[in-house]
């Protein structure tokens, strides 16, 4: 494997091909630019329903009947448990980038353990809340924190499939290049949906 | 080290299954869009045909509609439930699952592909998933007309909540509704599946020298389209999931405290109706314009191939539709003027709204002056697209009344709003996508659409139109309200106006028998029309040098280098009076 | 005769957008609004001048539009003239309406704020609106000027409205179902509300409309200038029965107006 093959994993030039034409050619970087392009358009949407919700708790608590709901603190933990499933993710890249294709797989592993942990933690933190008494329309603040606690955890799901898949379809890194692609276009879901849960503990705790 | 095999997919055509059913090639996948798109059209068509009836014979008794719905016709008359699960269920049938999925998914699919000189869209499989997800949220909807007790959605195509909300306040809110909620999930669900891959598709699969400003308005106005959908649907997504919490799961987001509905008092608490509205339109503000815009494409389009002359203000024309796109996001409040919304904010969706009537103007302008100097070919569908212009631009004036928010306390929710919208969304939009029926039609079946029944077509339905809504503004000036079962029972105020209501049910019936011309002109066309040649307009567009009909593989490998815009009609000095995108310029003067 | 010579079609085109021009101008010019009863007159005169701004547009569009089919219909000609576009052009008409929408658009923002931001004169009469389905209930303060509390806990049939039993300010408001009775040349301020869902309190001559939307109390108001019975509509889809739901707004004279007033109150009292 030649060095620079390994250092040009980012793709060249977007949108233009120089000529004003896209970068056209049945070429490695031209598929790997249109995955990027959907990705983030995927996430564009994302972004527009989360800050449908944002809008929609503003507008909510403005009412007379908010009342602020008190979260357990596992909740913190297990934000926490996210946030290191981004970072192990991390890791297994750094080590298929070095080719180890052992650590690889060991990470991207505990990745999706981590995931699973997470929505585990958050089903438990909804067994908590019940048992302090907050049901789903028991006030808004309560309905809101299982409404979009739910959702991001179902984007969450999403995400977990795609890195058992990711696991499973580089057992072998036959290829390297798209193999490093297909984690770098999984690790930006996975690292935003860290950054969406982030922002909605915040919204959550804040409101 | 191994680089991506390339699949050869060239050369080989696959069974039956493969390639009409489960096809991912796009320009099947549109087509499947556009004749399910056109029947549920038919259906809505139908459900307008029995609103009017209604208005213009208020409880009127019609023995044959008693025999053959004796649920919904006892003795032959309508039940007002009845009708207003007809005119939320046309409503919603006509905005999404007509003319948004005909306009994108249809001649989106079809048509941007074969525009920028790509093979496919990026994501085929999306794409062809797209389509089922769409046919599944048609189904869902249908459905509800049989498997729902309490019938259909019956709250309009707005569903405002409570009454959308609570299952005693109308019956189709009983189970109607959340068939309508979960119909319109699977519609988003396909919708951003279209989109994701119509952006990325105008964005990164462009052929050789095709620039962005080298761009068919078509394929401007669609790449736009997708966008804004993108971007505006999730609000309504958000809605929905909300509201259906509230009706089945007993939270509070739209339903505030002290209600009191069929004799019972609500425990819900502290929610709000107006968050509903105004999660709802900032989707349906956009979406007006997500069905607008391509029609605008298409006008575009065709107004310069049967002028054979350059659309005129070629980047003023982008600049409007980007302007025009991006500006949709911030005047949805001007459906809220007398909502009891803040009226300081009034004051601001005002403003934005007279300024996107800017671009709107420009548009117009830059059609009449295409025309201008030109040497017109009256063809079918440069008739729809003439007549596109005309509703548009009697839409676009009735709406400045409707953005003045002082006018609009007089006309909201009156005919007037109705007429405006049927000129300026229904209307346009319904032209738009003849007109591009009739201009296409040679590229997707590989024969001409039938002249003279299409000339008949337009004739009737032209007319007819302008009869049927247009007397419906002066209804609305004198205050008579949309949603009305029966106008005169109860007001004496419209009794007056009632021979007005029958002129438009007489039009609005000519106008509904006249599509039937349409469908069988579509059908008796695709199996016995006229065999097409390859370019039968001596159009400039990357689509007409490929062969009548398309190869199942767009380029078959070779794809084409652009060399111009798409716009050189009657360009000086050359031989012929149009030069296709692919013709060099040295090459101009000579074979063409 | 050659200059007359074109298809049918250009013809045919012709002919439906000179009928368009004509018949949509003529139309305009008959007053299809009822007579204005209430002091709202400078929305009246914003719709008499859109008419005619939108008019001059209408006519100058389609008509132009229609003329140019004919026009350019011309089939002698040997060519299209190649004309992309021109810069002096797209200024001109961008520059020209942007003007012509910003006039109105101050004078929109003016209108509104004469008509519905303004605070009503301190003098002014409240009237309580409450909507429900399918009907309307009006609700006038005793002689104290107090509205009493309405608790939708305490509705009951004889106390549609839920009027609070132990508001002592409640003691003396009378209420009517339908029958809004207004003196003439008074402002009146209407505290819209609803029970159940979103309807709309909409008088077309005296160009109010106000949602009544469940959980706000929403205010308007107005001067009503003419007597007589003017009928109010529910412009809000409400449900099986929204078309039923009319109410009758009687303007009458202020001596009429008490005499009504004092006599809803001895019926109170009977009871
Ligand atoms: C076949 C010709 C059509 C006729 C005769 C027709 C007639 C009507 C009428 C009379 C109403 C008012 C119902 C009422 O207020 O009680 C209505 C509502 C509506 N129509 Fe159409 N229409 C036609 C085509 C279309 C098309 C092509 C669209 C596509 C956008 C459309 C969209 C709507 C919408 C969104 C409503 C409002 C529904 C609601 O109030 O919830 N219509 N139509
Ligand atoms: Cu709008
Ligand atoms: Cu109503």
């Amino acid at each position: 494997m030649p060095a620079s093959v390994l250092k040009s994993t980012k793709p060249p030039i977007p949108i233009d091909g120089g000529d004003g034409s896209s970068p056209r050619g049945d070429d490695f970087y031209y598929k790997e630019h249109v995955k990027w392009i959907g990705l983030w358009l995927f996430l564009s949407a994302v972004i527009m329903l989360f800050a449908a919700f944002t809008s929609a708790v503003i507008i909510r608590r403005e009412s007379g009947d908010w009342k602020p709901i008190y979260f357990p603190s596992f909740l913190l933990l297990n934000t926490m448990i996210l946030i290191i499933s981004s970072f192990t993710f991390e890791i297994s890249k750094r080590k298929l980038r070095s080719l180890q294709e052992h650590g690889y797989h060991f990470w991207l592993g505990i990745t999706v353990v981590l995931g699973f942990a997470f929505l585990g933690g958050q089903i438990y933190v909804w067994k908590l809340m019940e048992g302090q008494g907050y049901f789903l329309p028991t006030n808004p603040h309560a309905s809101f924190f299982y409404l979009l606690t739910c959702l991001h955890g179902l984007h969450l799901l999403g995400g977990i499939l795609w890195l058992v898949f990711l696991f499973f379809g580089t057992w072998q890194i036959k290829n390297f290049k798209s193999s490093l692609t297909s984690a770098r276009l999984a690790s930006t879901y996975w690292h935003f949906l860290t950054f969406l849960w982030i922002y909605l503990y915040c919204l959550l705790r804040i409101v | 080290m191994t680089v991506d095999k390339q699949v050869e997919r060239h050369h080989k055509i696959p069974g039956f299954w493969q390639h009409y059913i489960f096809s991912t090639n796009h320009k099947v996948i549109g087509i499947q869009y556009l004749i399910t798109a056109f029947a549920s059209a038919l259906i809505a068509a139908g459900m307008a045909m029995l609103i009017r009836l209604e208005i213009a014979w208020p409880e009127h008794s019609w023995p044959i509609l008693g025999t053959l719905f004796p649920g919904a016709f006892p003795g032959g008359v309508m039940r007002p439930e009845v009708y207003a699960a007809l005119f939320t269920m046309h409503g919603t049938l006509m905005v999404f699952f007509f003319l948004s999925a005909a306009l994108v998914g249809g001649f989106g699919n079809f048509l941007i592909p074969l525009q920028i000189g790509a093979d496919d869209m990026a994501f085929p499989f999306l794409n062809m998933l797209s389509y089922w997800v769409y046919l599944t949220g048609l189904l869902v909807m249908l459905s509800s007309f049989f498997f729902s007790p309490g019938g259909p959605a019956s709250a309009g195509w707005t569903s405002y909540p409570p009454l959308s909300a609570l299952k005693t306040a109308i019956a189709g809110s009983d189970w109607g509704q959340s068939f309508w909620i979960v119909g319109m999930a699977f519609f988003i669900i396909s919708f951003t599946m279209g989109g994701l891959n119509f952006v990325t598709t105008v964005l990164s699969m462009r052929t050789r020298g095709m620039h962005m400003m080298r761009l068919p308005l078509t394929t401007w106005a669609l790449f736009t389209t997708a966008a804004v959908g993108i971007l505006a649907f999730p609000a309504l997504t958000a809605a929905v999931v909300m509201l259906f919490l509230d009706r089945h799961f007993g939270t509070s987001f739209f339903l505030p405290s002290g209600l009191y509905v069929a004799g019972k008092l609500l425990p819900n608490k502290g929610g709000s109706p107006l968050l509903w509205q105004h999660l709802f339109w900032f989707l349906g503000h956009p979406e007006v314009y997500i069905v607008m815009l391509p029609a605008m494409g298409f006008t575009s389009d065709i107004l310069s191939t049967f002028c054979r002359k350059p659309i005129f203000g070629y980047p003023a024309m982008v600049g409007s539709i980007l302007a025009i796109g991006s500006l949709s996001f911030i005047v949805w409040g001007h459906h809220m003027f007398v909502s009891g919304m803040n009226p300081y904010l009034g004051l601001f969706f005002d403003i934005t709204t007279l300024i996107i009537a800017v671009p709107s103007a420009i548009k117009t302008f830059n059609w009449m002056a295409t025309l201008w100097e030109a040497k017109i070919q009256l063809r079918t569908p440069m008739l729809f697209a003439l007549a596109f212009v005309s509703l548009f631009v009697t839409g676009g004036l009735s709406g400045i009344f409707l953005a003045m928010a002082p006018a609009d306390i007089q006309l909201h929710d009156t005919y007037f709003v109705i007429s405006h919208f049927h000129f300026i969304m229904a209307g346009a939009s319904l032209f738009g996508i003849f007109a591009a029926t009739n201009f296409w039609f040679p590229k997707m079946f590989g024969r001409m659409m039938n002249e003279t029944l299409g000339k008949f077509h337009f004739w009737i339905t032209f007319i007819t139109y302008y009869c049927t809504f247009f007397p419906m503004m002066f209804l609305g000036l004198h205050g008579e309200m949309r949603r009305l079962y029966d106008p005169v029972q109860y007001y004496t105020m419209f009794k007056s106006l009632q021979p007005i209501n029958v002129f438009i049910s007489i039009n609005a019936f000519a106008l509904g028998a006249a599509q039937l011309v349409f469908v069988f002109n579509f059908f008796w066309s695709m199996l016995r029309g006229e065999k097409a040649s390859a370019n039968p307009w001596n159009a400039n567009g990357l689509e007409w040098t490929l062969s009548s009909p398309l190869p199942y593989e767009n380029w078959e490998g070779n794809s084409p280098e652009v060399q111009r815009w798409p716009y050189d009609y009657s360009y000086p000095g050359a031989a012929k009076d149009y030069l296709p995108q692919v013709v060099p310029e040295q090459a101009a003067a000579g074979n063409y | 005769m050659k200059l007359l010579k074109r298809p049918l079609e250009a013809w045919g085109m012709f002919l439906i957008f000179a009928l368009i021009v004509v018949i949509g101008t003529a139309s305009f010019f008959i007053k299809w609004m009822p007579p204005l009863a209430s002091n709202r007159i400078s929305i009246d005169q914003m719709m008499n001048v859109l008419f005619i701004i939108t008019g001059i547009f209408f006519v100058l569009v389609q008509g132009l539009t229609g003329y140019f089919i004919w026009k350019y219909s011309d089939q002698n000609k040997e060519r299209s003239t190649y004309i992309p576009g021109s810069y002096a052009l797209e200024v001109t008409w961008t520059l020209g309406t942007a003007i012509i929408l910003a006039v109105l658009g101050i004078w929109g923002v003016k209108v509104w704020k004469k008509t519905v931001i303004q605070a009503p004169p301190p003098n002014a009469l409240q009237v309580e609106v409450v909507a429900q389905q399918f009907s309307w209930s009006f609700l006038y303060p005793g002689p104290d000027g107090v509205f009493g509390k309405l608790n939708p806990k305490y509705i009951s049939f004889l106390n549609p409205l839920g009027i609070d039993p132990k508001d002592s300010a409640g003691k003396q408001d009378v209420w009517t179902k339908d029958d809004l009775y207004l003196p003439v040349g008074k402002p009146v301020v209407l505290r819209i509300r609803s029970l159940d869902v979103v309807h709309s309190f909409f008088v077309p001559a005296f160009r109010v409309k106000q949602d009544a939307v469940p959980g706000m109390t929403i205010s308007t108001w107005f001067i009503p200038e003419k007597k007589g019975k003017y009928e109010i509509a529910c412009s809000q889809f409400c449900g099986r029965g929204h078309y039923t739901m009319r109410g009758t707004c009687f303007v009458v004279s202020n001596v009429r107006f008490q005499k009504e007033l004092a006599h809803l109150r001895k019926e109170d009292e009977g009871e």
